[in-house]
């Protein structure tokens, strides 16, 4: 099955930031990062805990304004751009604790994030047109949900689904929104193996539908099995960037991180 | 029978404003208390138009919502800065202001005195005069309101403003620009607010500032808590119950000098135990959905 839901552009697109930088109070989150991000590309970003990898995607998702630098998407300078605006524009986060409407069902959940909704404007709320369609979004969301591997929960509340589970509707509701680039804060986390390949299997599909993906994770199998390029972090800064076999064997990598 | 008409008229008008606050208490999740404020422009407004321009019901409420959705826009202003409690603090300095401007603008509003001698509706060449014949009018009124707010809140436009009360970070993540979705709502809600007290003036025919004070606020989140709030039928069942508790105390023959201080007490009373046995109020629902 191809997800032909939502469309993803076929000229070549990046996200990238130029030596980005914020602190919070006396702590320096992120240095004088600089880090790019391609069209099928998965990214994934490793460090210890405070290295600044969440700070890094609140950054380029926009929900963090950097004290210097510059974001950039498909070369325009989108820095100061409000959240909601940097998602319309393509950049869709998941957060390190599921955010989700947990008193909701799983569809409804998604079809909140459905971009481009004429029901969504308090005057087309009151026309047929929206309700129309609604219906037409009711049936996309359902297929994407089929995509991530939520066959038969459409009408489930998100609260009764198991964490993995919450996971994969955390990143059908980026997919809705019609996201091209994927900020993932550990979507493996609290997942156990058989959860992981699924996801795993879930994000290789995006990226061979175009989409590119930049992810935080902690586990380094599954960073190993996923990623084309790793990022470490360490006190803000990047220490190394590569393929991972190549990142692992640094001893300064071992230091910070695996040691 | 004149007695229930004018409570039902009554009932009508305060479901129409419990309406009103529901969807700024019960979808957006943010508890304003400048609902009265908003009522009194809607009344002031009609009642200046009609006694000094001698303009229709139609057209007065038209001028009402207009003037009520204008003022809203000073709790959207605030909207953009403050945040929770800190918006609930905004919508007390509007209810303080804009009372404060009815009684104090005595050129306009004839201040504590109020103003008297307001016309009965005029439906085009139909003046409506009968008790009767108005409640018709406030049933159609509340009916047109309650339809209105249930097809915001069922929309995709409710379903964002549901998500902005449970999550607004989440809403934000997926492209959702809550600030403005914040504002349509308060403004739809003035409207709605601004529209019952058009209706209001006419029936009441004087109107002065005591009918538009901080208490009527309060009164009208307690009918949209009781009866149940991003509910379908709870901010009507909240107002018709406590219409009909504040006037059943008539009939119990409290002293005058008392009446008032048992009236707060049983509301505290009924509040606490709604929200011990029914917090999601007489009628209200256990999802995220309608």
């Amino acid at each position: 099955m191809t997800l032909d839901f939502p469309p993803v552009l076929d000229e070549v697109k990046c996200l990238s930031c130029e030596r980005v930088s914020k602190h919070y109070g006396g702590i320096a989150a992120v240095q004088n990062v600089s880090c790019r991000l391609d069209c099928k590309q998965i990214v994934a970003v490793i460090g210890p805990n405070g290295a600044g990898k969440t700070t890094l995607i609140n950054i380029l998702s926009g929900f963090v304004r950097p004290e210097s630098g510059r974001l950039l998407l498909d070369g325009y300078d989108i820095t100061g751009r409000p959240p909601h605006d940097v998602a319309v524009m393509g950049v869709c986060r998941t957060f390190q604790e599921v955010r989700l409407l947990r008193e909701a069902t799983v569809v409804e959940n998604v079809l909140l994030a459905r971009s481009t909704q004429a029901g969504e404007s308090i005057f087309g709320a009151f026309g047929g047109a929206s309700r129309r369609q609604e219906v037409e979004n009711r049936r996309n969301c359902q297929e994407l949900l089929d995509f991530v591997g939520l066959e038969g929960c459409h009408s489930h509340l998100v609260s009764a689904l198991s964490f993995g589970q919450q996971k994969l509707v955390s990143l059908a509701c980026c997919l809705a929104t019609g996201a091209r680039f994927l900020m993932l804060d550990e979507p493996f986390a609290g997942l156990h193996r058989r959860e992981v390949n699924d996801v795993a299997v879930v994000l290789r599909r995006l990226q061979q539908e175009g989409r590119a993906i930049l992810f935080i994770e902690h586990d380094v199998a599954a960073v190993r099995e996923l990623a084309d390029s790793v990022l470490v972090m360490d006190e803000g800064r990047i220490l190394a960037q590569g393929p991972i076999d190549e990142v692992l064997r640094r001893s300064d990598v071992a230091e910070a991180y695996l040691a | 029978m004149e007695y229930i008409l004018r409570v039902l008229v009554l009932s009508c008008v305060y479901a129409m404003l419990a309406v009103s606050l529901d969807l700024i208490v019960g979808y957006v999740g943010i508890l304003s208390l400048a609902q009265a404020a908003l009522f009194g422009i809607g009344a002031y407004t009609s009642a200046l138009l009609a006694i000094h321009w001698q303009l229709g019901f139609l057209s007065t409420q038209f001028v009402s919502i207009v003037a009520a959705v204008l003022v809203s826009g000073l709790l959207s202003l605030a909207a953009f800065r403050l945040k929770e409690d800190y918006l609930v603090i905004g919508s007390f300095g509007l209810q303080l202001i804009v009372y404060s401007g009815f009684r104090n603008f005595v050129w306009l509003t004839n201040g504590p005195d109020g103003v008297g001698g307001i016309p009965r509706p005029r439906l085009l060449f139909w003046t409506i005069e009968s008790d009767g014949a108005f409640f018709a009018l406030a049933v159609v009124c509340l009916a047109v309101s309650w339809q209105l707010k249930n097809m915001i809140s069922s929309s995709p436009f409710g379903r964002v403003l549901r998500a902005i009360r449970e999550d607004e970070t989440f809403a934000t993540s997926l492209g959702k620009n809550t600030m403005v979705f914040k504002c349509l709502a308060f403004a739809f809600s003035a409207g709605l607010a601004g529209s019952a007290g058009g209706l209001y003036a006419h029936y009441a025919r004087f109107i002065d500032p005591s009918s538009f004070t901080l208490d009527e606020s309060v009164l009208l989140i307690s009918m949209v808590v009781i009866g149940g709030p991003a509910s379908v039928w709870g901010p009507v069942a909240g107002a018709f119950a406590l219409v009909a508790m504040q006037e059943g105390l008539r009939f119990i023959g409290l002293p005058a000098s008392t009446s008032a201080q048992v009236r707060q007490l049983l509301y505290g009373a009924l509040l606490i135990v709604i929200v011990a046995t029914r917090p999601k109020g007489l009628v209200g629902t256990y999802r995220f959905g309608r």
